[in-house]
């Protein structure tokens, strides 16, 4: 560590101490709790402006009042919110090498093609000395920048680009909105910021070293991307990796707005710990995430690909305010060993012209159980919203359980909903057929399971489909027979 | 090549095949007709390891090795082919995509290198210009959408790609127009060959004119109850299966 | 909180008081009451926040107290109550405002060894019969069905021995037109032995303007092999409350069909649970719904596969017209180790007004793997297309309308075989919606 950040660290950490709490200088953890102290804390430590902090004072303040969500279908052991640390610096407990790494979790980085640079950040080795893609980023950010898109930190967001951090965050996912949002709001550690200028099509997937940020976003994460009009940005979160990650608890929030003709696509693959095989461990994760779709004729469209955590509980939704706007929502999800998920989408409809399309694809195995959530509310001004909502679910197994729980929600009579879903085993005659083909069964159901898919990593990136497609396959390896 | 011994088996506990045997040489092909429901298509389930058709007697070697104790895959890795009487669809799983699996697989097990992605093409214009599939077939979702006819064609072609020793086409000539019976059996023949042979599920004498047959079964009831040369599917079309279940019976 | 308190004392009381009164011989409904009033006791009204509830309020039939009428009899028979009357109901059994009008009747009836009657008399003439047919459900969970239950005195009772099949159908008709805002709890207690089979029909009717609670339980128990048919009409009058829940049980190879006709009511709400115990039962639970003005319809359906082998199917069709209200709430329940279940589930609804409103929730939750269930919702308007064409054919505009809308809502009777009962739905389906 270098010397003169060891005594900010150090000052910080006097400081703190008027606060009334110590921290470990060198693991930089702070104790467990959850209070004003702690959200002053972790503002002051990102060097953050006054509006910003009393904006996270405000955020806890709601969250105190908030009670802590009702489970619909998912199983969950109470979380003593005064029991978990809200902030956290790299471990002192790091593994050195790659040596020194779980070798199952390096095997499944062979299976599923991490390139070797990045294996060691993703297993957890102590950062600086492994990997130089730091420049590499920088050089992207240069070529953004002469385009006027702004691409980083939303910490480095809050201190250089105030002005725009303080008119979007927060305004389509307020405090209010949730317990987790609230909390969020509260103690966010970092995450990303996005902002393309007008008439701007961003010329790359904005993605490029974010498998490897990924790791180093902390456990509640905060994400805002604006479009300006007629702008244009792709946006890939998460790796198809295992991440090695400590926190039981990730409550991340993500904001999307779409102004006039432009358009967000925001992709992401999820695969956080999810536990052993009897559901001892994993990461709970509880996410908010929502797309505004401002202005006339824009568009927010949501992939993801869910095979990590213990339990899941998301819904990106699409606020369709401007007149013709398009929201989109793309998922598999797909739950084994005692996973539970419980994800699904909002869409709501309140400008004119206004259309939705949902593909959800569940895949349950063996004791897990897998819900699609969802609403479709077409509000009373909302002339001609169209919805199209296809939802299937696939059990792998007898122990496991599919369901499926829309809303739908139609003030006026000119909208066009329809909604569609089937449950059903894996087809054996399916199965059968390829194995007649000289497969085995666990290359047969994959094949299977990812032809299922298909619609959905259709909506990938391109490289990004071809990882989803071997995580899948990777995910049900033990699941099948 | 096939040698079927006294072979019993039933589907949910109900018998249907009775006691069947049966020997197939390389180089040769047999025709199997029979009533419907005589058990057939179980026949060639049961060769092919479908899960429910239980043998529950007797025993199937097939190149030496007892075919009944392998999986599916096995069997298919060990060159037995089975084009089925109703192919299912896939969605999402390309055809193409099948066969490089598939054909990679089959490769491996008999020792020889994966092809190349290249060669694999190759193989894969060269035998669909054999049973003239659309090329557009080829790409998309195996059998999805497919005409009946497409989806006969289809197999075919995954034969011809896949190059089994042991090839069984059940009814394969079923909804087939006449021009495209014609392509069928064209591919047919053109992968035939001393080394290979072929168990042909049909009714009709008409797939039989182009690919003519050294051998004829008729099933009835689960047993093979009469075999001739291809001059008995003629008799057969004649005179209708009454004739020989009668003939058997007062046997 | 503390109102909802009031309202409740002021049912129990009047419970209490009911049972304490009530000099009639009438042992297991006694009991049926007792545990009634118990569970109406325990539970509380639901809000909004309760998933069941989520878009009906209870306010209507909280914000007044209705006033409980004991089951009495009378002799003067309403016209409108007779137009409710089919030609060929084989056995009827009527009642206006509570009271059962012997005149209008069949007497009690025995065919082939079914046994046919008014719930009074047959817990009199077949006690252990009524009996059988109360106590083997499980906990009630819907706050009125438990408010209906406590005071359950009257309504009919069917029992079909083994074998037993009646042709036609029984039907039992509610009819009201009281001033004085009255509190109606009726019964109808259908026990169906081995492979027996019936019709039974349940017409709810009541005028317009007059503020009135229906709180009906009905409970059907299909032994093995038996088939039931239940159709239930329900135009009750604009100010009418009206809540019914329905359980029925099949056994091996049973099936149990109900037809849920709603057209009236200021709230009306279905609440039918069906569960297959054992394999191979069928269930069909459809409905139509056709409303105007500010009427609210709500049905929950809950099919709950607890066996394998079984198959079930959901059709609601509901056709909405002026400021009216549907909300449909169904739900597959497919619990573990019920495999090679199949079942559907649909839900079309039809927005004909500018202010018409539809809330849908079908629900999949499936706990076993070899399973076919699908589902599916949609909301919109009427085909243009098919629109078009019928007036490129000389059809007026309205007429065409309503030919399409007829044949829409028409399409949830499809399976109903009796005719004259099919007719009768399809004909008020046009009248309620189409105006
Ligand atoms: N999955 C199954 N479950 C129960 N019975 C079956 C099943 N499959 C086949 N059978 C029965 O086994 C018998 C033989 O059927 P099979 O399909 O082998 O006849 P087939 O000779 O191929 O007839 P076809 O000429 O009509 O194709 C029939 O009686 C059939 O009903
Ligand atoms: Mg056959």
């Amino acid at each position: 560590m270098a010397n003169d950040e060891k005594a900010e660290l150090e000052r910080l950490a006097n400081e703190e101490y008027k606060y009334g709490f110590v921290t470990d200088v060198e693991s930089e953890t702070l104790p467990k709790g959850l209070n004003e102290d702690v959200v002053r804390w972790i503002s002051a430590k990102k060097g953050e402006p006054a509006w910003m902090t009393e904006k996270r004072l405000a955020a806890f303040r709601r969250w105190t009042k908030m009670p802590e969500p009702h489970w619909a279908n998912v199983e969950i052991a109470p979380i003593d919110y005064q029991e978990l640390s809200y902030y956290s610096g790299p471990k002192k407990d790091r593994p050195k090498s790659l040596d020194e790494v779980d070798p199952e979790l390096l095997e499944t980085f062979e299976k599923l093609g991490v390139p070797m640079q990045e294996r060691a950040a993703l297993a957890g080795v102590a950062v600086d000395a492994v990997f130089d893609s730091v420049s590499v980023a920088t050089t992207y950010r240069e070529e953004l920048a002469e385009r006027g898109i702004i691409f980083s930190s939303i910490s480095e967001a809050i201190r250089e680009h105030p002005d725009l951090v303080k008119k979007y965050i927060g305004t389509v996912v307020p405090p209010s909105d949730n317990f987790y949002a609230a909390m969020n709001s509260a103690v966010f550690s970092d995450g990303t910021f996005v902002y393309v200028p007008k008439g701007v099509r961003c010329p790359m997937e904005l993605s490029t070293y974010f498998r490897i940020n990924a790791a180093n976003t902390g456990q509640f994460e905060r994400t805002l991307i604006i479009a300006d009009e007629g702008a244009y940005v792709s946006y890939l979160e998460g790796c198809t990796a295992p991440i090695r990650d400590e926190n039981q608890l990730h409550a991340a929030v993500v904001e999307l707005i779409a102004h006039k003709d432009a358009e967000i696509k925001y992709s992401t693959v999820q695969n956080w710990y999810a536990g052993d095989k009897e559901g001892k461990g994993g990461v709970y994760n509880f996410v908010t995430k929502r797309g505004l779709c401002e202005g006339e004729n824009s568009k927010i469209s949501w992939t993801q690909v869910e095979t990590g955590s213990a339990i899941t509980w998301k819904y990106p939704s699409c606020i369709l305010r401007g007149d013709n706007s398009v929201g989109e929502f793309y998922s598999v999800a797909l739950t084994r060993n005692r996973q539970q998920a419980d994800t699904g989408t909002k869409m709501v409809h309140l400008g004119k012209n206004t259309k939705s399309n949902v593909v959800s694809k569940g895949i349950s195995a063996g004791y897990s159980q897998n819900s699609y959530r969802g609403l479709v509310k077409v509000g009373k001004n909302a002339e001609g919203a169209r919805n199209f909502s296809q939802c299937d679910s696939l059990l792998i197994g007898d122990k496991c359980g599919a369901h499926t729980f829309p809303y739908l929600e139609i003030d006026n009579p000119s909208a066009q909903v329809e909604h569609e879903a089937t449950t059903s085993k894996i087809g054996e005659d399916r199965i059968f057929y390829l194995k007649q083909r000289g497969l085995d069964e666990e290359n047969a159901v994959s094949m299977i399971v990812n032809g299922y898919c298909k619609e959905v990593f259709r909506e990938l990136p391109m490289e990004f489909a071809v990882e989803a497609q071997k995580l899948l396959s990777v995910s049900l390896e033990g699941s099948v027979g | 090549m096939l040698t079927i011994k006294n072979l019993h088996a039933e589907i949910d506990g109900k018998p249907i095949l009775k006691g069947i045997d049966l020997q197939v040489n390389a180089g040769e092909t047999h025709a199997v007709m029979g009533p419907n429901g005589s058990g057939k298509s179980t026949l060639a389930h049961v060769l092919s390891g479908r899960e429910g058709y239980t043998p529950t007697e007797g025993e199937v070697i097939f190149e030496g090795k007892n075919l009944l104790e392998m999986e599916p895959e096995e069997r298919a890795r060990e060159g037995v082919f089975l084009a089925f009487q109703y192919p299912i669809e896939i969605p999402g799983v390309s055809n193409t995509n099948l066969l490089k699996e598939g054909l990679n697989e089959i490769r491996k097990h008999r020792g020889e290198p994966e092809l190349s992605a290249g060669d694999f093409l190759k193989l894969v214009r060269e035998k669909a210009k054999l049973v003239e599939m659309k090329k557009e077939l080829l790409n998309r979702s195996v059998n999805e959408g497919f005409s009946g006819g497409e989806k006969k064609r289809n197999e075919i072609f995954q034969l011809a790609v896949l190059d089994p020793k042991l090839a069984l086409l059940d009814e394969t000539d079923s909804g087939l127009d006449i021009d495209a019976l014609r392509v069928v059996a064209k591919g047919v023949n053109a992968v035939r060959n001393e080394k290979n042979a072929f168990l042909l599920v049909t009714h009709y004498q008409r797939l039989l004119n182009y690919i003519v047959p050294d051998f004829v079964h008729v099933l009835a009831d689960g047993t093979i109850v009469k075999s001739g040369g291809k001059e008995l599917a003629l008799e057969l079309e004649e005179r209708g299966y009454e004739w020989i279940s009668e003939k058997a019976e007062s046997a | 909180m503390a109102k909802y308190d009031d309202v409740k004392k002021w049912y129990l009381d009047a419970a209490a008081a009911y049972d304490r009164d009530d000099a009639a011989p009438n042992g297991a409904l006694k009991r049926l009451r007792e545990t009634g009033a118990r569970r109406f006791a325990e539970l509380d009204f639901p809000t909004t926040k309760h998933e069941d509830w989520k878009y009906t309020s209870v306010k209507p039939a909280t914000e007044r107290r209705f006033a409980w009428r004991a089951p009495g009899e009378r002799s003067d028979l309403p016209d409108a109550a007779k137009e409710a009357f089919f030609e060929e109901d084989q056995y009827r059994i009527v009642f206006v405002d509570g009271a059962y009008v012997p005149d209008a009747s069949t007497p009690a009836l025995e065919k082939d060894g079914a046994y046919v009657a008014r719930l009074k008399t047959a817990i009199v003439e077949r006690p252990e019969a009524v009996e059988r047919a109360l106590f083997d459900f499980e906990e009630e969970e819907n706050v009125f069905a438990a408010l209906g239950a406590a005071f359950a005195s009257d309504g009919a009772f069917v029992h079909l021995p083994k074998n037993a099949a009646l042709e036609r159908p029984v039907h039992v008709v509610h009819y009201v037109e009281a001033e004085d805002e009255p509190f109606l709890a009726p019964t109808l207690l259908v026990v169906a032995e081995e492979n027996s089979s019936a019709t039974i029909v349940e017409s709810y009717v009541g005028a317009d303007g007059k503020p009135y609670l229906v709180g009906a339980n009905a409970r059907f128990a299909a032994a093995a092999g038996a088939r039931v048919t239940h159709v239930k009409i329900q135009k009750e009058g604009d100010a009418a409350i009206h809540l019914w829940a329905g359980r029925a049980k099949t056994a091996k190879d049973a099936t149990f069909e109900t037809f849920l006709a709603s057209f009236g009511g200021k709230l009306a709400r279905n609440d039918a649970v069906v569960r297959a115990e054992e394999p191979g039962g069928f269930a069909r639970v459809n409905g139509v719904v056709a409303l105007d003005g500010e009427r609210h319809v709500d049905n929950r359906v809950l099919l709950d596969h607890a066996a394998p082998r079984c198959e079930s199917s959901q059709l609601f069709r509901a056709a909405l017209n002026g400021n009216s209200r549907n909300v449909f709430n169904g739900k597959v329940l497919v619990r573990p180790d019920s495999q090679k279940i199949d079942a559907f589930q649909q839900n079309d609804s039809l927005l004909l007004s500018d202010t018409a409103r539809s809330d849908s929730k079908p629900q999949l939750e499936i706990f076993a793997d070899d399973v076919k269930c699908s589902h599916g919702a949609t909301t919109g308007q009427l085909d243009k297309e098919a629109l078009f064409y019928l007036r490129s054919r000389g059809v007026g505009a309205a007429q065409a309308k309503r030919v399409l809308v007829d044949a829409f809502t028409a399409n949830a009777v499809a399976d109903l075989k009796l005719a004259s009962v099919r007719e009768r739905i399809e004909k008020l389906a046009a009248r309620s919606a189409s105006r």
